[in-house]
């Protein structure tokens, strides 16, 4: 799964909700939610050291 | 099971033309259990064993719903996907990933219980062979890429499973050759193969439902929270495995459009998701001024197709 600009969504509160990323070339947005296998890949090339989640544009 | 089908055989012989001999002889059966030959033998039929093992109880599962795959004659393609094998490291026909090799399709953990299963499929070809593995592991590599070690299995093999505590594990089953030649995929509690439940196309694509959605021209309605953004959902007709993941198609084109009563707006981005298994929730950017507060519903028009994928797949 090559995943790319990832970078977490904030809600109305200002709080991570969500992660929009570019995956296999089709961007989608993740919710963060372990069971999801999207997430669950992004999580681990974190750990792994392979892909790094930007913060929310709070300026978005 | 049989013993009952016994008796009924018994009682149409009583109420015809049957002689003692006949009658002592469905006693017989009664008392000590049918064989498939003693079966045709009293009321010519043609069943062949795996239907009088259904009816004699020699099949442990269920008689309906016996089927744990789903899609298993590929009829559902919600991604209409142009062949079983069109891209690489995804799903293409529903509940059906690929990953350049192999052709997998994972059994959810709520569905896999311990016991004894048996892996059957059509080959219009001949060189499909199969594999499979159970997934413990909770935490990572349960998916169809991991390392995981698969066993190989027969067609009308059976396979076991012991591992963990019950409906805690994924069952993976692969397979490998010709796939586009492969159809009729069971899995099924028991140690016999019996044949392929054909389940109606509305309630196979329910099933695959779970794992993925389709929505062109979504219903999305909501407020618009700014004179450019706009809080919209709309509930999913079948909740779906986990929360899924969002793709919405044609935002960037400004396909997908907004109407406040008074004109449409296009979509221009997403600023943040709220999507969880029962509905689809988003706050979306909008290429300029909608009236604040007012409600907004998705109206693309006749012509315009964006489209909100959701999935929840393994």
């Amino acid at each position: 799964m090559i995943i790319e600009n990832a970078i977490y969504l904030n809600d109305t509160e200002g709080v991570n909700n969500s992660i929009k990323a570019t995956i296999n070339n089709i961007e989608m947005c993740i919710p963060l939610d372990s069971a999801n296998r999207h997430y669950e890949e992004i999580m681990r090339q974190v750990e792994a050291g392979e892909l790094t989640i930007e913060p929310a544009d709070t300026n978005e | 099971m049989a013993t009952t089908k016994a008796t009924k055989l018994a009682h149409t012989i009583a109420s015809t033309t049957s002689s003692t001999a006949d009658l002592d002889y469905a006693k017989t059966l009664n008392n000590t259990g049918v064989t498939s030959t003693e079966f045709d033998k009293l009321d010519g039929l043609t069943a062949t064993t795996d239907e009088l093992n259904l009816v004699d109880g020699s099949v442990s599962g269920p008689l309906s719903h016996r089927n744990l795959i789903i899609n298993g004659d590929f009829r559902i393609n919600q991604r209409s996907a142009t062949s079983r094998t069109q891209t690489s490291s995804e799903y293409n026909y529903d509940r059906w990933y690929y990953d350049g090799t192999y052709l997998y399709q994972g059994v959810e953990d709520k569905n896999v219980r311990n016991g004894t299963f048996t892996l059957s499929w059509t080959d219009s070809g001949s060189d499909i062979t199969a594999h499979y593995v159970v997934s413990t592991d909770s935490s990572n590599n349960n998916g169809p890429d991991s390392p995981l070690t698969y066993t190989s299995v027969s067609n009308g093999g059976q396979i076991t499973v012991n591992e963990g505590t019950e409906y805690s594990k994924h069952l993976w089953i692969r397979f490998g050759g010709t796939v586009a030649n492969l159809s009729k995929v069971q899995l099924e509690e028991g140690s016999v193969a019996t044949p392929f439940e054909h389940r109606s196309y509305g309630e196979e694509l329910e099933l695959c439902m779970r794992y993925y959605q389709s929505h062109q021209n979504p219903p999305l309605c909501g407020v618009a929270q700014t004179s450019t953004r706009v809080r919209v959902s709309a509930g999913l007709p079948l909740v779906m495995r986990t929360s899924p993941s969002s793709t919405l198609t044609n935002t960037g084109l400004g396909l997908m459009k907004f109407y406040d009563g008074d004109t449409n707006k296009n979509v221009t981005g997403i600023v943040s998701n709220y999507t969880t298994a029962y509905k689809m929730s988003y706050l979306l950017s909008v290429n300029s001024s909608l009236a604040q507060y007012r409600p907004v519903l998705c109206d693309d028009g006749s012509s315009a197709k964006s489209l909100v994928e959701l999935e929840a797949e393994l």
